[in-house]
């Protein structure tokens, strides 16, 4: 009698078990089919010298992942974000990268920002696997290996699209106000050079210091030599302190323009709608970013915010693009994903401006050429986001609208004249 | 557009001297947030005899609890005072918890120093903790600049120079009429001998950090509004500037504080006009070296703490 | 797995080593330099730029740009870092109390943070110097084999580091260090002119400083002034006196423990809320531990006594366990 019972027992016990085990694999995400999650690694600066622009990145990778999610995952997989503090700082780059490729088993990486992406790519090479980053640096212009790719355009071209625009405008002689972290010295060179070749005057560049709490003295040097414009990229809380001393002291209609550093809600926020949407003009990549306002309205979906924050698109064209990739290729292994990647946002194929419809295009059979809300996300030999230039400018209620675009050609052909 | 705009703009053929003017206007600006803290930190070194490193936190604090409230709706005024309360309590619950277990055992002031610097860590992590990394607007117009003789001053520089004023002199009579300020006064040149004179001498050090901390408040909010904008290293970066006006009108002596803080905003803001602005905050810190090595005793000393 | 625990050991090898230096100078001499991250910096620098050639990428500047074996890269950073050390001391160690002098260091630590980053010839500015090879050159290593490589060579820095720590412990001069430490006027007045055997030291605690700069930057392949805010060394600092000041062990476990066990291991924790709060719940530990050790157990959880214990009282329960070794 007791073995029977036993008997009955354990077949019960191995059912449940079987029944278990399927109930798990089955389980996966939502409407996919089988499950083990995917890691995709995050590396940003959450603490430390930047941690401005951290919160902002995780958000953007955050809300591209729950659409991928929730449309099946990539390939059938649930993705997860694994986010690792960097705090700008190389030293720390390391560990953050070691862990996410040994310990968490990543399949790609976004981010970080320029100033540590010069040891994160290497480490993601030498793994076998892609790095999208973020950051103008020059450092990255031409880099060969194909794991390596970059979401914003370098800042020679940056520089480039903002001295022409201002040329364009009649303003041939300028200021320059620089901030002083890395991301905003290596404007210079190519600020200066095509301001060279344009023939117009550039005053040397005056520094903002990040954390300085007046530059009343700055503002006094920028204006000395009377410009008809000023040129600038320095971080958005020196902005504020600036702008505000500017406005006190009633030079608020002398023209800005910008990198687009400052295309961010943070901007509008620190300097006060009524200054924003005075003379001030921001360089941003991509024209008329058509993928723009659906990041708008999901990210106003998943967080409430009428607003991007600094970085948000970049990552979340970033983790799109990635997906995407790993849809054409069918999986997430190099150098298929590398290609992928490549197909996703250079084309040929159909524009699509969100992950969604792209996705949709892609299961129709059809080829895709993704728009981003960042940037026009189209990828150069050296897998860098190249051109055109919106020139953007503030509205009263802090919405922004294009008042210029400027196509790579069109900056090439001012600067070779 | 008021007629007077056109003229705020910088004629360049101005004498070189407008320009020093126009910066030493700016630095009296600097210079009376900077002197709230200095004599703040002056008042408690002068009591205690050591120097608490996470002063500049506590100003962030401050500010931090201003907008916050200020957030709310809150009278601006009012919501500064509240500021100051907390930050007032702050400070004693640094000095209850904190200090006074090692100033009671007698340990070296660089134990304390470092003690400070845990401290440091602690507030200002914690205010990352509560409100973020990321930073905040605080912002308050109250009107746009107005030239006033040679200076170019905002109104909100007035009400900061003004508030600073009132509250040193309202320092000054405390000190010198009040008993509490006789009190503090004997605690700061003897503990011990005012011990044996029958001053609680824990209690002066107590409600010395009560008032150290509403001017570090007061000073903190001073700070932001000439920043427009707050996060929590906002306080920690000025603390070397605060140092230098410390050190300069004498350690532990708050009357020379204020003087050593209008040298010290003045200094900063002239030299930023004639050399790379990005050195400036390097000035300040000059400043401390060239004082702390060849005259420690201040610039305006003789004898004495509080003469 | 294997490899991000290899990468923790070199890290908490490197600053081990650094404060090992540290602890030359402030757990033996007593003397607080908050500047000693600066010297870190300017190892890292100096054997960068001395071994990896002229800058070939535009707008990228730095000085020098010779092309020494990394070897000579990294003793040529520890010798800038001591001279450098030797500069500063000179000028300030001897003339001020410990706590002003404190102030003092920490103003030099933000000047030079200031001037690296301003002036971009120097060291190439905010950008920083990247790309820089790893010491086995051309080699195709893969980055876990380079971690390899990296460990057996910064455990055998520190080995040499640390018995060089012993050595001075227990040496005269190393007594001299201790009885200055403890009372300088008396052992002026015994006519021992303190500040030569403590220039000595403070020079080697900053060599060892700069070699630790070295072995970073080739370690990371970058360096820039983020690397070193002048934060680090309070972290420094807090590492060596929770450890315990005056002795190797607690640096070994000051370094390990509080730097690598509580920066990496928290990497583990999933983010939650505030994406900064991991890391500012750290630092609120490292503040409250530090207070906390400073207030009941100021001699560092392993104190400077268990050594002398085990190494020179003459009778008791060392004395035996030494007898015991000596006759095998």
């Amino acid at each position: 009698m007791f073995r029977r019972v036993h008997h009955v027992r354990v077949r019960a016990a191995i059912g449940l078990g079987v029944a278990a085990l399927l109930a798990v694999t089955a389980c996966g995400s939502g409407s996919s089919g089988n499950s083990s999650p995917i890691n995709l690694g995050l590396i940003a600066p959450l603490t430390g010298a930047r941690a401005d622009l951290g919160q902002g990145m995780q958000t953007g990778a955050k809300i591209a992942l729950s659409v991928i999610n929730a449309h099946g995952g990539v390939l059938g997989h649930h993705v997860n974000l694994d986010v690792q503090d960097d705090a700008a700082d190389p030293g720390d780059a390391v560990p953050a990268v070691q862990k996410e490729i040994n310990a968490d088993n990543v399949v790609g990486i976004v981010g970080p920002i320029s100033q540590t992406a010069s040891v994160v790519w290497p480490l993601a090479a030498k793994a076998n696997i892609p790095d999208l980053m973020w950051g103008g640096g020059s450092a990255f212009d031409q880099i060969s290996d194909p794991h390596f790719f970059r979401m914003s355009p370098s800042d020679t071209e940056q520089a480039d699209a903002m001295v022409v625009y201002a040329h364009s405008k009649g303003w041939t002689n300028v200021a320059l106000a620089i901030g002083n972290t890395s991301g905003d010295q290596s404007l210079v060179p190519g600020l200066q050079a095509a301001a060279k070749v344009l023939g117009m005057t550039m005053a040397s560049p005056v520094t903002i210091a990040v954390g300085a709490s007046s530059f009343r003295s700055e503002i006094q040097t920028l204006f000395a030599s009377h410009p008809q414009a000023i040129l600038g990229q320095f971080d958005i809380p020196s902005a504020g302190v600036l702008f505000g001393e500017l406005k006190q002291e009633g030079l608020t209609t002398t023209p800005w323009v910008a990198s687009n550093l400052w295309f961010a809600n943070e901007f509008v926020t620190s300097v006060g709608a009524s200054v924003a949407s005075g003379p001030i003009y921001i360089a941003n990549p991509g024209a008329e970013n058509q993928g723009y306002a659906p990041f708008l309205s999901i990210l106003k979906q998943q967080t409430g915010a009428s607003q991007p924050s600094n970085g948000q698109s970049y990552i979340y064209d970033a983790v799109n693009v990635w997906a995407l990739g790993a849809q054409i290729a069918g999986t997430t292994s190099s150098p298929a994903i590398e290609q992928g990647i490549v197909k996703a946002a250079n084309g040929p194929g159909t524009q699509c401006f969100d992950y969604v419809s792209c996705y949709n295009l892609l299961k129709a059979g059809k080829s895709i050429n993704y728009e981003g809300a960042a940037s026009s996300v189209d990828f150069d030999q050296y897998h860098n986001v190249y051109g055109p230039f919106d020139i953007l400018h503030y509205n009263a209620d802090g919405s922004s609208s294009s008042v210029a675009a400027l196509t790579p050609q069109q900056i090439q052909q001012a600067l070779s004249a | 557009m008021q007629p007077g705009h056109r003229a705020r703009l910088q004629d360049p053929a101005a004498p070189a001297i407008n320009q020093f003017l126009l910066a030493v206007g700016f630095g009296l600006a600097t210079a009376s947030v900077v002197a709230l803290a200095a004599v703040a930190v002056s008042l408690q070194v002068s009591v205690t005899n050591f120097i608490n490193f996470a002063y500049g936190d506590f100003m962030t604090f401050g500010a931090y609890i201003a907008w916050t409230v200020a957030q709310r709706g809150v009278n601006f005024f009012v919501a500064i005072a509240i500021g100051g309360v907390a930050t007032g309590l702050l400070g004693v619950i640094a000095n209850i918890l904190v200090f006074r277990p090692f100033m009671r055992r007698r340990v070296r002031p660089v134990t304390l120093l470092i003690v400070g610097v845990g401290l440091s860590f602690i507030v200002q992590n914690g205010i990352t903790v509560i409100w973020g990394a990321e930073p905040v607007r605080f912002q308050q117009t109250l009107g746009d600049a107005m030239h006033l003789g040679p200076f170019l001053l905002t109104p909100g520089d007035l009400l900061m120079i003004g508030a600073s004023i009132a509250l040193l002199v309202l320092l000054h009579m405390m000190l010198t009429y009040t008993k509490f300020g006789k009190a503090l006064r004997a605690t700061s040149n003897n503990a011990d001998l005012a011990e044996a004179c029958g001053i609680d001498s824990e209690r002066v050090i107590s409600i010395t950090w009560f008032i150290a901390g509403i001017l570090t408040a007061v000073a903190g909010v001073g700070l932001v509004l000439q920043e427009s904008t707050l996060d929590p290293t906002t306080g920690f970066t000025e603390l070397f500037v605060i140092f230098g006006a410390v050190i300069l009108g004498g350690i532990g002596r708050p009357y020379g504080a204020m003087l050593g803080a209008l040298v010290v905003g003045i200094l900063t803001e002239v030299s930023g006009a004639y050399v790379n602005a990005a050195y400036k905050g390097s000035i300040a810190f000059g400043v401390v070296i060239l004082l702390l090595l060849f005259r420690p005793q201040g610039i305006f000393t003789t004898a004495g703490k509080m003469g | 797995m294997l490899y991000f625990i290899t990468d923790l050991l070199v890290l908490g090898c490197i600053n081990s080593i650094m404060v090992v230096g540290l602890n030359l100078q402030y757990g033996y001499t007593g003397l607080l330099n908050f500047a000693f991250y600066t010297y870190v910096a300017i190892g890292a620098y100096i054997a960068a730029v001395t071994t990896i050639g002229p800058s070939t990428v535009t707008g990228v500047t730095w000085v020098l740009g010779w092309t020494l074996p990394w070897w000579v890269g990294i003793i040529l950073g520890g010798i800038a870092a001591s001279l450098l050390g030797a500069l500063v001391f000179a000028f300030t160690v001897r003339r001020l109390r410990s706590d002003y002098l404190a102030i003092v260091t920490v103003s030099v630590a933000f000047i030079f943070w200031n001037a690296i980053n301003t002036y971009i010839p120097l060291f190439d500015g905010g950008t920083g110097l990247f790309n820089v090879p790893y010491i086995t050159g051309n080699a195709a290593i893969s980055s876990e084999q380079y971690s390899g490589i990296m460990v057996l060579l910064s455990a055998a820095i520190l080995a040499l580091f640390v018995w060089t720590s012993r050595r001075l412990f227990r040496s005269p001069f190393g007594r001299l260090l201790r009885a200055t430490r403890e009372d300088e006027v008396v052992t002026n007045a015994f006519g021992r002119p303190s500040w030569q055997p403590q220039l000595w030291v403070f020079m080697i605690g900053c060599f060892m400083a700069g070699v630790a700069g070295g072995l970073f930057i080739f370690y990371i392949t970058a360096w820039s002034p983020y690397a070193f805010l002048p934060l680090e060394s309070f972290i420094l600092l807090a590492a060596l006196i929770v450890g315990g000041s005056g002795n190797y062990w607690g640096s070994l476990l000051g370094a390990f423990v509080l730097i690598e066990g509580l920066a990496e291991l928290s990497r583990f924790i999933p983010s939650f809320g505030n994406g900064a709060d991991v890391g500012a719940i750290r630092a609120i530990i490292i503040g409250a531990v530090l207070i906390v050790v400073l207030r009941y157990r100021p001699e560092g959880l392993i104190p400077e006594r268990w050594l002398h214990w085990y190494s020179e009282a003459p009778s008791g329960l060392g004395a035996r366990i030494r007898a015991i070794g000596r006759s095998g």
